[in-house]
């Protein structure tokens, strides 16, 4: 039998080297743990884009089964997991590239993941809402982040969405307002000027 | 027109419609956790129930119910929450659209006054007169010619008419035939003079 | 079967150099007459051969068994036909041949480079033929010679191409591993200047018979080996060289130490 992909569930397709007992042992050889956390980094980033996942934790290592990220955290065709320790240190070594941020920071149980760009995230929110028809509109971030009409950006947190409103602001497209109770954004079209 | 140069301000306006907004998203999300914790009570009793605790399962549905009635009220609120936001918004519009038709107003008044009736006719006037005066000048040029000046310019008339191609050449033309062009005999003696040439042809080589 | 084509062409090769060498020392001395005859005869027998050659050439770059039976009949003779076009002259520009071994050459250390990091620089010839199978069936994107398929290769070609390597100093060098033990061994490819010891030799056979898998136990069971050795050999894969990888969570109860050698793992893609 070769080491081979696989296509899970939802239609995620995982490497061959997913299915390689080893994979799954934090390797005392710097190097060679260097390609593995690569690996790792890959495929969570490409996983979370497929999914449309914001939030990986540690705890989602932890023994207990049935969350999100079980269709790569495990793979019980080989009885393999990812310990809590490795995908700590996997996120570690992905924080420190920027692909992902400690959010909220200070503690590094928990962390969002940057699979785009705030550019891109940008670029996604005016799209939306042109689309929608909401320009000129003031808009919670409740609003763009849980519409009745499920989105690219269902689900986004508010600690991405800011980096993207700001962005936005900068070309005129978009106007952060803020009261005491929370935030709000309106979006202008394109042509500001 | 014009168009705002740099963002709007924000106005008092604003914040009153975003605050309203976010206290309706509060509602919504409170609805959520309601519905959650409803939806583990029913799980909780069938539970107890099938474990055999009947009283239990009935104070689980109790705490249910309860619940529940808190959902409905908040339904209530969240409606006319709903119902104020979305009045707003379309108030909004009304008066971005009574904005628009106010402006679309002005700039018709001002079309409207340059479109005035004096001044049409003045225009009118204006060149009713410029049209007399050249007139004019064209007899008091001609009256003071005397006539070989006068052929002359009508000779140079000629031929810049030649140069520019639109002369009244056609004066020099012959004109259109006006009888019936064809003769019945020719054709026949030209029919024969061709059968001739032919069978000339081919002699020769005999 | 083992030719003694390969080192015999090209130390022959080399002679023939050395040969060409004092012809042009002797031709100073020799009569005009002499060397014209010289010159003559030779020209005939390159004409001859370049002849068949040139004729033949779409067979001996598509077929590996006609290639291998030139090959021989060359090497008889004393010239590599093969070899790549700085120690060749003539003959690679009449044949194109050169080209077609130094583009061979080129993809070996493309495969070897870009798979070293998952198997620390030692993959299994088999394996190696089978992705440079697929390299150059795949992409003839027209890079180097013009010339349409590149087909067929063997395992020789491949470890004719590695001996040609070698005067680079890249250091690639074909291993025999697990010979003595029924017969037929792997050939494995090592591409990192590191020296396999004896004892790793013998890890990389017994891991080639599970699937890549090894451990300590099976070393002791199967070589007679203390466990010391076993650990000392497969730590020093571990640590040191990086070819074999730690997995914490084998056996039954997933708590098991056992070792993995992506070299000798068969991968999908």
């Amino acid at each position: 039998m070769n080491f081979s992909a696989h296509r899970t569930t939802t239609g995620f397709l995982l490497p061959s080297i997913h299915s390689a007992p080893p994979f799954y042992t934090q390797q005392p050889n710097a190097a060679t743990q260097a390609v593995f956390t690569e690996h790792w980094t890959r495929l969570l980033l490409a996983y979370a884009r497929h999914r449309g996942l914001f939030v990986l934790r540690v705890e989602d290592a932890e023994v207990s089964a049935g969350g999100e990220w079980d269709e790569v955290l495990r793979n019980p065709r080989i009885n393999r997991r990812v310990k809590p320790e490795l995908l700590s240190h996997i996120l570690d070594a992905m924080v420190g590239k920027s692909l992902a941020a400690y959010e909220p920071a200070g503690q590094t149980r928990a962390a969002l993941l940057h699979w785009r760009l705030p550019e891109e995230w940008a670029e996604v929110l005016h799209e939306w809402a042109t689309k929608t028809g909401q320009l000129n509109t003031i808009l919670t971030f409740y609003e763009i982040s849980d519409p009745p009409d499920p989105s690219a950006l269902s689900g986004i947190p508010g600690a991405l969405l800011r980096p993207a409103i700001a962005i936005l602001a900068k070309s005129g497209r978009a106007q952060l307002i803020s009261i005491s109770d929370g935030d709000g954004v309106r979006f202008f079209p394109r042509s500001a000027k | 027109m014009g168009g705002s140069q740099s963002m709007p301000k924000i106005t008092a306006q604003d914040r009153a419609i975003l605050d309203l907004k976010i206290q309706r998203d509060k509602l919504r999300q409170y609805q959520r956790k309601i519905q959650v914790v409803l939806d583990r009570e029913h799980e909780i009793a069938k539970q107890h129930l099938a474990a055999g605790h009947k009283d239990r399962a009935l104070v689980a549905l109790r705490r249910r119910k309860y619940q529940e009635g808190l959902l409905v009220r908040t339904d209530g609120q969240l409606e006319s929450l709903e119902q104020l936001v979305s009045t707003i918004e379309f108030s909004l519009v009304q008066v971005s659209v009574l904005h628009g038709l106010k402006q679309g107003n002005d700039v018709l008044k001002e079309i409207h006054k340059e479109l005035n009736l004096e001044s049409v006719e003045k225009l009118l006037e204006e060149t009713a007169e410029a049209r007399e005066y050249q007139r004019e000048m064209d007899n008091m040029l001609t009256n003071s010619l005397s006539l070989d000046e006068e052929d002359a310019v009508q000779a140079e008339l000629k031929a810049l008419q030649r140069e520019t191609g639109n002369a009244e050449i056609s004066l020099s033309l012959p004109d259109a035939p006006t009888s019936e062009p064809v003769s019945p005999e020719r054709e026949e003696g030209n029919r024969r003079h061709e059968e001739e040439r032919a069978t000339g042809r081919v002699a020769i080589p005999a | 079967m083992h030719r003694l084509g390969a080192g015999a062409g090209l130390a022959a090769l080399q002679r023939q150099q050395e040969s060409l060498k004092s012809f042009d020392a002797l031709s100073n001395q020799l009569s005009t007459a002499q060397v014209e005859n010289l010159h003559a005869q030779l020209d005939h027998f390159r004409a001859a051969l370049t002849h068949f050659a040139t004729h033949h050439r779409a067979d001996i770059r598509n077929d590996p068994r006609f290639r291998h039976d030139f090959q021989r009949m060359c090497a008889s003779i004393g010239v590599d036909p093969l070899a790549g076009p700085r120690r060749g002259g003539w003959w690679e520009e009449a044949l194109g041949l050169g080209d077609w071994q130094s583009e061979l050459g080129v993809q070996i250390v493309d495969v070897c480079v870009s798979t070293r990091e998952r198997n620390g620089g030692l993959i299994e010839l088999s394996e190696l033929v089978r992705i440079l199978s697929r390299l150059r069936n795949l992409g003839d994107g027209g890079k180097g010679s013009g010339s349409g398929s590149a087909g067929a290769i063997t395992e020789e070609d491949v470890v004719r191409s590695i001996q040609a390597l070698k005067p680079l100093g890249a250091g690639y060098e074909v291993l025999e591993v697990g010979h003595g033990v029924g017969g037929g061994g792997r050939k494995m490819v090592r591409s990192v200047p590191k020296e396999l010891d004896a004892d790793q030799m013998v890890v990389l056979a017994v891991a080639a018979e599970q699937r890549g898998r090894v451990d300590e136990e099976s070393l002791v069971r199967k070589n007679g080996w203390t466990a010391e050795r076993a650990k000392a050999a497969l730590q020093n894969m571990l640590l040191r060289d990086g070819t074999c990888w730690l997995d914490e969570q084998d056996g039954p109860d997933g708590t098991g130490r056992a070792y993995w050698i992506p070299a000798v793992m068969q991968w999908d893609d």
